[in-house]
């Protein structure tokens, strides 16, 4: 299995009648990123899975396949108290949200 | 006496329609009594905990005929469907994992409601990001219908609801 990347830009290109939502949508995301990272410190990790569970379960209908795929990650190392797992997912959560462009067409 | 509107009249019939055989086999998955091809506004009760999904149902639905109504945990869905009484909607959107009262304890309730007051069965369609593989199974016997897997996309949605009567376009 390869690992997802994200440290470079891509375009991702939302249904154009999502355009409000979106930059709300990822706000949010930097949110969670931030939700996730204090959790780690605190090795809170059901807070991990939680937050993850939310993301896989939105992130592609508002056309970011990727958070779901992210989001995927994050609930499985959350479920299995896996710390280190977890890490490598937020940063991918970080990599995509700063790399990803969004395009209406 | 009030006007009667076309969409009660079709819940009425529907409700006479499948209410029997829903009463007589609560478990075998009941039939849609609508029509074929019959395409009508529906009253869809929503139940999510998530704002961003709610959003994105919301938007989904923006230029349909159909109305939403949205409650943000299974216990805020038992009274919203206690309060709009016997088919006061036409389908129920279930997320299933939810704080305070989940989908599975709700859509019971709401089964149990509707058996003990002889209430039409409304359909209730799971709406799940699945985390283990039973979750299906247990929301059918909960009580749903089916199931539609998050993250949910327009077109499924609209075909889902098409299936209960609604139009797709």
């Amino acid at each position: 299995v390869s690992e997802p990347r994200y440290d470079t830009p891509f375009v991702v290109r939302p249904e154009p009648d999502l355009a409000d939502l979106v930059p709300t949508y990822l706000q949010r995301r930097h949110t969670d990123a931030e939700t996730i990272s204090a959790a780690l410190e605190q090795g809170d990790l059901e807070v991990v899975r939680i937050v993850g569970h939310s993301m896989k379960g939105s992130g592609g209908g508002y056309g970011f396949d990727g958070l779901t795929d992210i989001g995927q990650e994050l609930e499985n190392a959350g479920r299995e108290s896996d710390a280190e797992g977890a890490t490598a997912a937020l940063r991918h959560l970080r990599d995509y949200l700063a790399n990803v462009e969004v395009v209406y067409e | 006496m009030k006007p009667i509107r076309r969409r009660d009249l079709v819940s009425a019939v529907r409700a006479a329609i499948d209410g029997g055989a829903a009463r007589q086999a609560p478990s075998v998955k009941p039939t849609v009594a609508a029509p074929v091809g019959a395409t009508h506004p529906l009253r869809i009760l929503l139940v999510e905990d998530t704002e961003d999904n709610r959003l994105l149902i919301q938007a989904y639905l923006k230029n349909s005929p159909h109305t939403l109504v949205m409650a943000e945990d299974g216990k805020l869905a038992v009274e919203a469907f206690h309060k709009a009484g016997p088919s006061g909607f036409d389908v129920v959107l279930m997320d299933m994992q939810m704080p305070v009262m989940d989908g599975y304890d709700a859509t019971r309730e709401i089964r149990r409601m509707e058996s003990a007051d002889g209430m039409p069965r409304t359909p209730i369609v799971a709406l799940t990001a699945f985390a283990l593989p039973q979750e299906a199974k247990s929301a059918i016997d909960a009580g749903c219908d089916e199931y539609l897997t998050k993250p949910i996309k327009k077109a499924t949605l609209l075909e889902a609801l098409a299936r209960y009567g609604g139009d797709a376009a």
